[in-house]
């Protein structure tokens, strides 16, 4: 679903989710995007909900790479 | 050749998935055509033997996503018949002929069969698609019958451990001492052997199925130790081949997966790159010899570089050299791996003060870190698959500067000798050595 953006226009952003009952906590996505992913020392994840344009390559990444599909990226217009 | 107008990618797997999807990003705009063996859209396959079969996930939740505009034709439920690779000719059921520019092969493996094991009975089973995954299920929700698994791999030890999270009693029945022997280092069979037991499995080791007796109540396996095992379900997990049987006669090298070149291209043609399972390739950050990785992250970022390289031609691709990674999980246990343990001869303890009572396994090879292994260790596991790709990179290009100096090739170390520079004393500061495994 391609939508044409007119000059001007919001930016498209990209928001982050991580599903809690799926998410192992590999930490493959903190490799994957080590800005927006994080294992604790008290082995949880913390991750950041809204992407930086310029970090949205190393989102995808880590959405493809996760071992359980715990991780969404949608779109915000 | 970046020009190309349409693309055949023959496999609906991760790989192939990930090689469309990466063609697109790359503002690939011709045609693309996906044939694929499954009736299904690319699924999560890992969580066949986990996830699935104790029902933490249905199969609707297996669906992998695409972040791109894929614009491809799906030929579902379709074999790959013939390849003329001269031509430039697939050939589909029906005499059917698909012209291509360019092809990604991806067809990855198929389950082993098991010579003399009753594939006709309903209750034996092998695991490889979302189908077998399901009639799994079905045989195990008839009664509450024992699970027997026949291979102490990955794929069965995965199995008995969702068995025995669902309550069933689970055995594995092996040849060797213990499972996951093809792992290097005892340790790690040892601790995978002592988990499963801990946890109810019973493993049967140095033993094979000599006589099966298919019984209205169950199977009966008669072993060569002379036990009798009876299961109300069978999974034969001995492994798996390639599946190449379409590029027979194609003049591809097809004696274990496809054999390419450093760059995914397949030997013998410019216009054919190879990615996942199916992949026999030379990985050049460890050597040069051609291996197949079967690992689900390998299939996603070599099913990418195929992509890149096919768009880029033969003689401007770049070559695939990945740190690869993976992950298991038994008993709630996380397993996780990076780079080629498997080329060890040496372990070492990569001790983490910060995560007490947490195990990580060093993997040496002629005194250089080639692998790491975790238990339970993520965090532990992510330092050491950054520092073990660091390093290995380095000695990649310490090798490919010193093939280009000097023609000669350099002795090889011995295996026992430990090459304490000063950079290793850095990232090593931590390493015990062990005793080696005899």
């Amino acid at each position: 679903m391609t939508r044409r953006r007119p000059a001007g226009a919001r930016r498209v952003r990209h928001q982050l989710s991580v599903d809690n009952d799926r998410c192992k906590r590999y930490g493959i996505c903190a490799a994957e995007a080590e800005n927006l992913f994080r294992l604790t020392a008290n082995g949880g994840l913390r991750y950041r909900r809204s992407v930086p344009e310029d970090e949205l390559e190393q989102a995808k990444a880590a959405v493809r790479c996760c071992p359980t599909l715990a991780i969404v990226l949608e779109e915000r217009h | 050749m970046a020009d190309r107008e349409s693309v055949v990618v023959v496999g609906g797997g991760a790989a192939g998935l990930r090689a469309a999807e990466r063609l697109r990003e790359l503002d690939f705009d011709g045609e693309l055509t996906i044939v694929s063996e499954e009736p299904y859209r690319p699924y999560h396959r890992p969580a066949l033997s986990k996830q699935l079969l104790t029902g933490a996930l249905r199969s609707k939740d297996l669906r992998l996503p695409v972040h791109a505009e894929l614009a491809a034709t799906w030929r579902f439920a379709t074999r790959a018949v013939y390849l003329e690779p001269d031509e430039h000719v697939l050939h589909l059921p029906g005499g059917e002929e698909i012209q291509y520019d360019g092809l990604v092969v991806a067809t990855g493996l198929q389950a082993k069969h098991l010579p003399g094991a009753p594939r006709h009975d309903p209750r034996v089973h092998v695991l490889r698609t979302i189908a077998d995954a399901a009639n799994i299920q079905k045989t195990l929700s008839r009664g509450k019958g024992a699970l027997v698994v026949i291979g102490g791999g990955f794929v069965g030890c995965e199995l008995a451990s969702a068995a025995r999270e669902l309550g069933r009693e689970a055995t594995i029945i092996v040849r060797d001492d213990l499972l996951l022997q093809n792992v290097p280092g005892a340790d790690f069979c040892e601790t995978v052997s002592a988990l499963h037991r801990a946890n109810g499995v019973d493993i049967i080791t140095n033993a094979a199925v000599s006589h099966w007796v298919p019984q209205p109540h169950g199977i009966a396996m008669h072993l060569n130790t002379g036990q009798v095992v009876i299961a109300a379900t069978v999974v034969l997990c001995v492994g798996s081949v390639p599946a190449v049987t379409w590029l027979r006669g194609s003049g591809l090298i097809i004696d274990d997966g496809v054999m390419c070149g450093p760059t995914c291209h397949a030997i013998g043609a410019s216009d054919i790159v190879v990615a996942g399972d199916v992949a026999r390739w030379p990985n050049l950050r460890f050597d040069t010899v051609p291996r197949r990785v079967e690992h689900w992250l390998n299939a996603i970022e070599m099913g990418r570089a195929a992509a890149e390289n096919l768009l880029l031609g033969r003689d401007s691709a770049t070559p695939f050299a990945p740190l690869p990674r993976f992950w298991t999980e038994q008993h709630g246990m996380r397993i996780q791996a990076a780079g080629t343990p498997a080329l060890a001869q040496d372990t070492v303890s990569l001790g983490d003060p910060v995560m007490v009572g947490k195990r990580i396994t060093g993997y040496l090879s002629g005194g250089e870190l080639v692998g790491v292994v975790g238990w339970d260790s993520p965090r532990g596991m992510q330092k050491w698959t950054a520092e073990l790709a660091k390093k290995t990179t380095l000695s990649m290009r310490r090798r490919q500067a010193a093939a280009t100096r000097t023609p000669e090739p350099r002795p090889a170390l011995g295996p026992a000798t430990y090459d304490w520079s000063a950079t290793d004393l850095n990232v090593l500061a931590a390493l015990e050595p062990l005793p080696r495994d005899r």
